[in-house]
């Protein structure tokens, strides 16, 4: 289990996160959403370590180990994975380099990048971009489709994802959905930050929580994401 | 991963004297000296001439008052020629032992390493040396240090010394004709193609590692030839000051690639001219990387004269700690239909400084020329310092110019992009460098890119604070 208790963040001196605490289980799907500022994204980049997000007080566990002051390397080795709202461009750096750098499929880089081109193509995701440097020169789309395909190959138990339905076309969008439900039944836990109803109606989830103000205010099912949809954040 | 070597740079490089040095030779440099270094080389008195005029020269001129900082160099201070046995009595023991480590991180072999470390003056693979010999000299290739090729080649070495860079160019190539020593002589009859590159280490010579090396190379038309010069490792080094001359003639058709890593240790002040006249249909490449010294001036020039020549330069440098690579690249097109392209890549950290510095002439009358300058930076921290001093001095309309200049700087979200994935913050920040320079690590020959990118990773180790 994923466990956050009553975790509090800073970013620039400012209290933004204001006290969440919610729980994470192996296999499980969870919606946060939220409206623009209420400190959905800033909980992300703190549960993974972000240098500019100071956890100032709370805890986060992963299976039992306290993790909240742990190296983001090391949170990734507990088995804690974030896909980026907007991913950071390293050129020279491929993803089959990364791969590689990473050590995780020991000698067998060749099938490794077999089975990557296989996923790419299902996301209808060029073969040149994963020679290319990480995000560099990528399209908005192409970005989140980079960081599907590391989530896929790189998370072990649980993963963040921070918008990543932003710049997707429909095709795209439902390649992502389907690739993230089944992520959820190969028993990992995910935690889906989105905007839109669009996403949410495509994935298998199992509960919504909704953040407003540096914390939780709101947890439900399909029929509280489906209010939101229509009638807005004011009418909860 | 472990650290075997602490990345104090100073540290890792503290300087010492091998006091035997000091008894055999003496501080600064006078007529005496070169009529002493003239007569032990037994050399023709046209060159102890070329020598003395060429210190009167050097006397004459001024430091250069652009590039990097010069001031500390204080010539009274420098040894100017040592007796190649002197430059022996080092012992293996007496290396620092962070040397001592980094060579063996870099897996070098235990011959290579004394000669590396100036322990041995020869690199100790005599029957792999001979059996090159054997097969260039059958093809009439010469491959010899400068000094024996004057002595067998007289009119050869005559014809071509001196005349691309004279004594007259700039102080330092002044100081170098003075008191050359050491360095490769590398002679390539028409139309030979030389397979394997020449590796200055594979010739047997106790000034190999010389301080005022001198090297010629002449490829006659059509002949080709890969020259390599130095080595990624260290090299340790105990003289402060480093002016090497080179001298290329591409011949028409010819083809001419010299590769250079240079590593000195960081109190080496490395001012190097380096020059190649390009002929018709001719091409010339040096690659040139600079990853050690205090402080290096090198700016690598193609000299273009022949219809349809063509240069490049690819140029790497890594500036660390109070480092200052001032480097670069010139191209002068001064015939029709010449092609040029410069490709810079530098790094610095720590306070460490690069300058971009380089020089792209097309004459007046030169037509349907074209050049082109890339040069990218990259600055790992706050306290680095990265500056670009192109010059275009395009006297011909009928031309195509092109720069590209960018500067980036590693921010903490990159190095948390990785992380995120993964790696150590260390092994985020060297892999960044490595993937902005694989531009230029990939056109290296094998063993090169692959100690290259070893010894990034290695000054990467430890860094983060």
């Amino acid at each position: 289990m994923l466990k956050i208790t009553n975790l509090k963040v800073n970013y620039q001196k400012q209290a933004i996160v204001k006290g969440v605490s919610l729980a994470l289980d192996r296999g499980e799907m969870v919606i946060l959403m939220g409206p623009n500022g209420s400190g959905k994204s800033t909980l992300a980049n703190a549960l993974m370590g972000h240098p500019h997000y100071a956890v100032k007080s709370g805890r986060i566990e992963l299976d039992g180990q306290d993790i909240t002051q742990a190296e983001p390397e090391e949170k990734v080795k507990q088995g804690l994975f974030l896909a980026w709202q907007n991913p950071m461009a390293v050129a020279g750096v491929s993803l089959t380099k990364l791969v590689r750098e990473l050590n995780l499929f020991k000698n067998d880089v060749v099938s490794v990048v077999k089975s990557l081109r296989q996923y790419a193509k299902k996301m209808n995701f060029s073969d040149s971009l994963l020679l290319r440097g990480l995000n560099d020169g990528f399209s908005g789309g192409e970005r989140k489709k980079l960081e599907m395909l590391q989530a896929i190959f790189l998370a072990k138990k649980y993963v963040l994802f921070d918008e990543i339905d932003t710049g997707l076309d429909v095709d795209a969008l439902k390649a992502i959905a389907k690739e993230i439900n089944l992520l959820k039944r190969k028993n990992l836990g995910c935690l889906v930050i989105t905007h839109y109803h669009r996403l949410i109606k495509l994935l298998d989830f199992d509960k919504v929580m909704v953040m407003r103000q540096g914390k939780i205010v709101k947890t439900g099912g399909r029929a509280l994401a489906e209010k939101i949809e229509n009638h807005g954040y004011t009418s909860i | 991963m472990a650290t075997p070597v602490s990345d104090t740079h100073t540290q890792q490089w503290q300087f010492r004297f091998g006091s035997q040095y000091t008894l055999n030779a003496k501080k600064g440099l006078d007529y005496q000296l070169i009529h002493k270094l003239s007569l032990q080389k037994k050399e023709p008195d046209w060159m102890l001439k070329i020598r003395l005029q060429a210190y009167e020269i050097f006397k004459q001129k001024k430091l250069p008052r652009w590039g990097a900082n010069l001031s500390e160099l204080d010539f009274k201070n420098i040894f100017y020629y040592l007796k190649p046995h002197a430059a022996q009595v080092r012992r293996w023991e007496d290396l620092p032992s962070d040397i001592r480590q980094t060579y063996d991180y870099l897996g070098i072999k235990d011959a290579e390493k004394n000669f590396l470390a100036g322990v041995s003056a020869q690199y100790e693979s005599e029957v792999l040396y001979k059996s090159i010999q054997k097969n260039l000299s059958e093809q009439g290739v010469i491959f010899l240090d400068t000094d024996t090729a004057l002595k067998k080649y007289p009119d050869i070495f005559k014809q071509y010394f001196g005349k691309l860079v004279p004594a007259a160019d700039n102080k330092f190539a002044a100081l170098n004709t003075a008191v050359w020593s050491g360095g490769s002589f590398v002679y390539i009859p028409e139309g030979v193609k030389v397979d394997l590159p020449l590796q200055a280490y594979f010739r047997i010579n106790a000034e190999n590692m010389g301080q005022f090396e001198r090297t010629l190379i002449i490829a006659e038309k059509n002949s080709s030839v890969h020259y390599i010069e130095g080595c990624s490792a260290p090299i340790y080094s105990t003289a402060s000051l480093h002016s090497a001359v080179v001298e290329i003639f591409v011949q028409e058709g010819a083809q001419v690639r010299y590769t250079t890593i240079q590593n000195w240790s960081p109190n080496v002040y490395n001012l190097v001219t380096k020059r190649a006249q390009v002929q018709a249909r001719a091409s010339m490449q040096w690659i040139d990387g600079n990853l050690g010294s205090k402080v290096t001036m090198k700016y690598p020039s193609c000299h273009l004269v022949g219809q349809g020549a063509r240069g490049e330069v690819l140029s790497l440098a890594y500036a660390a700690n109070s480092q200052h690579q001032d480097a670069g690249a010139k191209m002068l097109h001064l015939a029709d239909n010449t092609t040029s392209r410069i490709i810079s890549k530098s790094v610095c950290k720590q306070g460490g400084r690069t300058s971009y510095r380089g020089l792209n002439y097309i004459k007046k009358g030169a037509k349907n020329c074209q050049t082109k300058v890339i040069c990218d930076a990259l600055i790992m921290d706050e306290k680095s310092r990265s500056d670009t001093y192109p010059t275009m001095k395009i006297d011909e309309q009928r031309a195509k110019v092109e720069h590209e200049a960018t500067v980036s700087k590693v921010s903490e979200e990159q190095l948390f992009y990785l992380q995120s994935r993964g790696l150590t913050q260390e092994r985020a920040q060297s892999l960044i460098v490595n993937g902005f320079l694989e531009p230029i690590i990939k056109e290296l020959p094998l063993e090169y890119a692959v100690e290259i990118n070893r010894l990034i990773s290695l000054q990467m180790e430890g860094s983060v604070g």
